[in-house]
């Protein structure tokens, strides 16, 4: 392989691991976009969905791909009883508030994580048969190929609900304005239930399609929410396609610069176009300015 | 300002808080007073952490077990008793000073035994230093304390980076001329020790006509290793080299599975070292080599005695090998047995003039020690050991013991296992 | 969320039975090391550093209202500057630089300051959770850079810190340190900065109008905050001699920060050390019963404390004894308008 094709396969498995991270991104995307809250343990959610896919797998055999679906429905109850007892209370509070508590929560995850699953890396494979596809000189490695689409089919899927179904126009409604939607008739608390729920359900079907590339500790949750955050920002709050364009953007970057700058910078560079962004244009390259700050 | 009625109460509260505190400080100080040294007293109490949680914790159960047999064999061999005092480092260099400071503030320790990796027992030895009691380290391998810290009661019974470099040449030796793979590949972790055995394995193969056609850095931790797969499939790298955490190994495996890319020889040293290797990997890990101090197979120096100990303790299957820790945390103990017998007594004066001074002979080899605590140069076996059907054996040096197998060679392809 | 009642010091210095209660359990700490072991030092002396931590960080996040999660990156950045002050040689450093360990701590405290205020007004066009997870953001670069930069940090390795002093000494400062912070917080709260502070706190737009900066006292507190963050991290490292850009500036000790300041009380003085007093006990007596449990305890410990009792221990108390005699709150004062500058 020649230099040329060194790139682009580095290209090739950043742009492979994107759409993961867009999932991942999503779930934060929209509870921020809509609700209005940074939820601090979306990382630590994400963790959860990757051990619960990974004890299906260990225990019984299933392949993560189905485990991702039991993951969401264990996050999205989880997520709406999140909602419903805990944060309704406070959300008028003031922001210190809900930042706290999921912080905390986000350690109680943590905790949790550790004392279940142990503190060792764990990790799952993708449990059904299939060989890498070589495409001229690149690989595309199975997992990875097959995670993406499933992370593309999920990002369409959320979509399609967001633009097409009743629910969708009705978080789409409160977002805007969530006065006039009740005017409307709209049950606002029962919409921020409901979209806490698809959030960390998001979060947990990307953790449960990371597992079968990398190890999952207790301890992941806080770059990856960080990952996830920088991809909000780089695509814009509440924007789906910007969402997506962020992930691929992130993990096209870190790959290159893990390439040419070597292992120790590529979350380093990761977290600093992160933060530039952030400081530059906060509401994302395609902001959309779905939530306040 | 005024007391209302309530200030009392508030008063009161103050009082017992404070109170409070005074109590509960007092009942901390309940155990004996003064801090740790060794007071050549009867009992031989050795003071030790071992990762049984954390990233090393899936060698922390045979690290354990092997401190474990070694102490009930000091006390067949000793007069005087014999107890160790064992606790959780979490795998974390700041927990293993304040575990190591509680034990030596709570009991009367004599000599301190190490955890498991550079990071574990430099913190484990700067607390011994700190405290001047003699201390014994195995699965430590970097050599740049020995020379920069001016230990003097730090002694490492166990292959240094020198003597890893040294067996990976032996190993690739015993490959046919004809057929010798020549591409060395290096992947090193950003850290001391792992610059320091990249450069001895660097140094030597070069020496020796091999080429280094890649040395690349990588963050210890970092899960993503495709970068390192696709510039070694450019390289054509036919012998990977690396140091890498357990977890981080077992990552590196799977991805270049993933990837499609089998080296002729692979050697992972420390992260190939622990049982869950094969229990996370099965297959896909046979042919991985090892350099972790002790080997199934080896012979010699209470191997046999140390076998069945382990047999009747824990129980062997038919076919199954100890794990390789195990061994490496009995040869401490020997290590500490012969130092006392050679002392005559516990004081720490005494045990560093003889750990100094004497000859030993354990399950790993025969050696002895430099003044900084580095096994003599050249003395050391340092076995390579190979994973195979679900255990580590012994294939560099060739040796007599019934678990030693021939050196596997080249690395079946990940698709055909 | 800061609130009129406990900002200073006067509760307990109210009367002198309380004065006489308040040196008592001073002197109750500095004893400790001569009657106890040294693991029952260094525990408390971690108590100590707890509430080092809290107190600095609910200047910033109690009485200015600034979120901060990178608390942890300055505690680092103290703890590593006076590791590089006191053993030059391992970072390659020239020996000319080597200091006395008494020297470098206010030199770490004010290096940990000074990189607050060089970032503080870039990292302050954030607010609200923008500004939280940015300091978060900000935190892990820093740690992430440390990490990178192994010939001057010991990298995952480690550096160790060489050492003449007692240990018991070191214990000793830090007693002193945490008093004097105290009094210092307590000073700044009830000054002019500290009322710029509060302004901003309730309502930015507000107290701009009247000529209150927000920026300007935005930056005050997390410059002293900072610098008080990197005094405690300095005491830290010369304690146990040992610093490691993982777990020095591992977001553990934000997370410890968090509790101590929640369970106190935040926006009140003595709020944080109750709170440590609080996380200390807790934890170690956590820890030696039910390990690993400890840390599940004290984040829904954190959660509960918000939902249900906000002011902490300290609002709890307070709410107990009925009411209290605190001056400030009694008379209720209006704050003084117009006149912060």
């Amino acid at each position: 392989m020649v230099e040329v094709e060194l790139v682009a396969q580095t290209l090739i498995n950043g742009l492979l691991l994107g759409g993961i991270y867009a999932v991942a991104a999503l779930g934060l995307s929209l509870v921020f976009g809509i609700m209005d809250i940074v939820n601090l343990a979306h990382g630590h959610m994400l963790m959860i969905g990757g051990y619960v896919a990974i004890l299906l797998f260990s225990a019984l055999g299933v392949t993560p791909l189905i485990g991702m679906f039991v993951a969401m429905a264990v996050l999205f109850v989880f997520g709406m009883a999140l909602q419903r007892f805990v944060l309704d209370r406070i959300v008028d509070e003031g922001i210190e508030q809900p930042i706290i508590v999921l912080f905390g929560l986000a350690l109680v995850l943590q905790s949790l994580g550790r004392l279940v699953l142990g503190s060792d890396a764990q990790s799952s494979e993708i449990g059904i048969p299939g060989a890498a596809i070589e495409v001229g000189p690149i690989l595309f490695s199975f997992p990875r190929t097959v995670t993406f689409v499933f992370a593309l089919g999920l990002i369409l899927g959320t979509w399609v609900l967001l633009q097409y179904t009743a629910t969708g126009r009705a978080i789409r409604a409160t977002a805007q304005n969530r006065d006039a939607a009740r005017y409307m008739g709209i049950d606002t608390d029962r919409i921020y239930v409901l979209t806490l729920g698809i959030g960390t359900a998001l979060a947990g079907a990307a953790g449960a399609l990371l597992s079968m590339l990398f190890p999952i500790t207790p301890f992941v949750g806080w770059s990856y929410l960080l990952k996830a955050f920088a991809v909000v920002v780089l695509g814009g709050v509440g924007s789906i396609p910007g969402t997506l364009v962020g992930g691929l953007a992130l993990g096209v970057t870190e790959n290159i610069s893990g390439l040419y700058l070597g292992g120790g910078f590529r979350d380093i560079i990761s977290f600093s176009i992160f933060l530039i962004v952030l400081l530059i244009r906060p509401h994302g390259l395609f902001g959309s300015g779905g939530g306040g700050e | 300002m005024s007391e209302d009625t309530n200030g009392k109460s508030r008063r009161s509260y103050l009082k017992a808080t404070g109170a409070a505190s005074v109590a509960g400080i007092s009942s901390l100080a309940g155990c004996t007073l003064g801090g740790g040294g060794g007071g050549g007293s009867e009992t031989l109490t050795i003071g030790a952490t071992v990762p049984r949680s954390g990233s090393f914790s899936s060698l922390g159960q045979s690290v354990e077990r092997g401190y474990q047999l070694g102490v009930a064999r000091m006390n067949e061999q000793l007069e005087r008793d014999v107890e160790i005092v064992i606790q959780d480092d979490e795998s974390d260099a700041a927990q293993v000073r304040q575990s190591l400071n509680q034990i030596t503030s709570n009991n009367d320790v004599d000599m301190l035994w190490g955890s498991f990796s550079s990071l574990l027992v430099t913190a484990g030895s700067a607390f011994a230093e700190n405290q001047e009691l003699p201390f014994l380290g195995a699965f430590f391998a970097y050599e740049e304390p020995h020379r920069n810290e001016g230990y003097e009661w730090t002694y490492s019974p166990f292959p240094k980076s020198r003597d890893v470099a040294r067996s990976t040449r032996g190993l690739l030796s015993l490959i046919p001329e004809n057929e010798r793979p020549t591409n060395v590949g290096i992947w090193e972790p950003n850290s001391g020790w792992g610059a320091e055995q990249s450069t001895y394995w660097d140094d030597v193969l070069s020496n020796e006509g091999y080429d280094v056609v890649l040395r690349e850095s990588f963050q210890l931790g970092s899960e993503d290793f495709s970068s390192l797969i696709s510039q070694s499939k450019s390289a054509d790298v036919e012998i990977l080299l690396s140091v890498p955490t357990p977890p981080g190994g077992i990552t590196a495996v799977n991805q270049m599975q993933e990837n499609d890319f089998t080296p002729e020889v692979l050697k992972f040293v420390r992260g190939a070292d622990p049982t869950a290797w094969w229990s996370a990997l099965g297959q896909q890990g046979a042919f991985a080599c090892m350099c972790p101090g002790w080997v199934p197979g080896m012979t010699g120096n209470g191997n046999d005695g140390f076998k069945s100990a382990f047999e009747s303790e824990y129980g062997l299957e038919d076919g199954a090998v100890i794990p390789t820790a195990v061994g490496g945390a009995y040869n401490v103990a020997q290590v500490a047995l012969q130092a006392v017998q050679a002392a005559g007594s516990t004081d720490s004066d005494g045990l560093q003039t003889a750990l100094r001074e004497t000859e030993f002979g354990t399950v790993i080899g025969d050696f002895t020690f430099e003044e900084n605590g580095l096994p003599s140069e050249g003395q050391l076996t340092a076995p390579t050991g190979q994973w195979w059907e679900g255990g580590q054996h012994v294939v560099y040096p060739d040796t007599q013991g019934e678990e030693a197998i021939d050196f596997r060679y080249p690395m079946t392809p990940w698709s055909e296992r | 969320m800061s609130g009129v009642t406990g900002n200073d010091l006067s509760a307990l210095t109210a009367t002198r039975r309380r004065l006489a209660a308040a040196v008592a359990l001073v002197f109750v700490l500095a004893v400790v090391p001569f009657v106890t072991t040294d693991y029952v030092t260094e525990i408390v002396f971690t108590g100590l550093v707890f509430a080092m931590l809290g107190i600095s960080w609910n200047l910033l996040a109690g009485y200015a209202g600034q979120v901060s999660l990178g608390h942890a990156a300055f505690f680092g950045i103290g703890a590593f500057v006076t590791a590089w002050l006191t053993t030059p040689g391992r970072a390659g450093f020239p020996e000319a630089i080597q200091l006395p360990m008494i020297a470098t701590l206010p030199i770490a405290a004010l290096a940990a300051g000074v990189v607050a205020l060089v970032v503080g007004p870039v990292i302050f066009r954030l607010s609200g959770h923008y500004f939280a997870i940015g300091t978060l953001a900000l935190a892990t670069i820093i740690q992430l850079l440390l990490l990178d930069q192994r010939g001057i940090s010991g990298g995952s390795t480690g550096y160790y810190i060489q050492s003449a002093l007692d240990a018991d000494l070191i214990y000793l400062i830090g007693l002193v340190s945490t008093v004097g912070m105290l009094i210092v917080a307590s000073r700044v709260v009830n000054s002019r900065i500290g009322l710029g502070m509060r302004a901003v706190d309730g309502d930015e737009d507000a107290a701009s109008t009247l000529g209150v900066h927000p920026l300007r006292y935005k930056l005050w507190a997390f410059g002293i905050s900072s610098a008080m963050a990197g005094l405690a991290g300095a005491l830290w490292a010369q304690f146990t001699l040992y610093v490691n850009p993982e777990s020095t500036l591992g977001v553990v000790w934000m997370i410890d920060t968090l509790v101590v300041v929640i369970l106190g009380g935040m926006g009140t003085m003595l709020g944080p050390l109750l709170g440590a007093a609080l996380f200390l006990t807790l934890d170690t007596g956590l820890r030696s019963v039910a390990g690993e449990f400890a840390t599940t305890v004290e984040g829904a410990l954190i959660i509960l404390f918000i939902l249900f009792a906000p002011a902490g221990v300290y609002g709890l108390l307070e709410s107990r004894t009925g009411g209290d005699d605190d001056p400030a709150a009694s008379e209720e004062s209006p704050e003084p308008t117009g006149q912060a500058k």
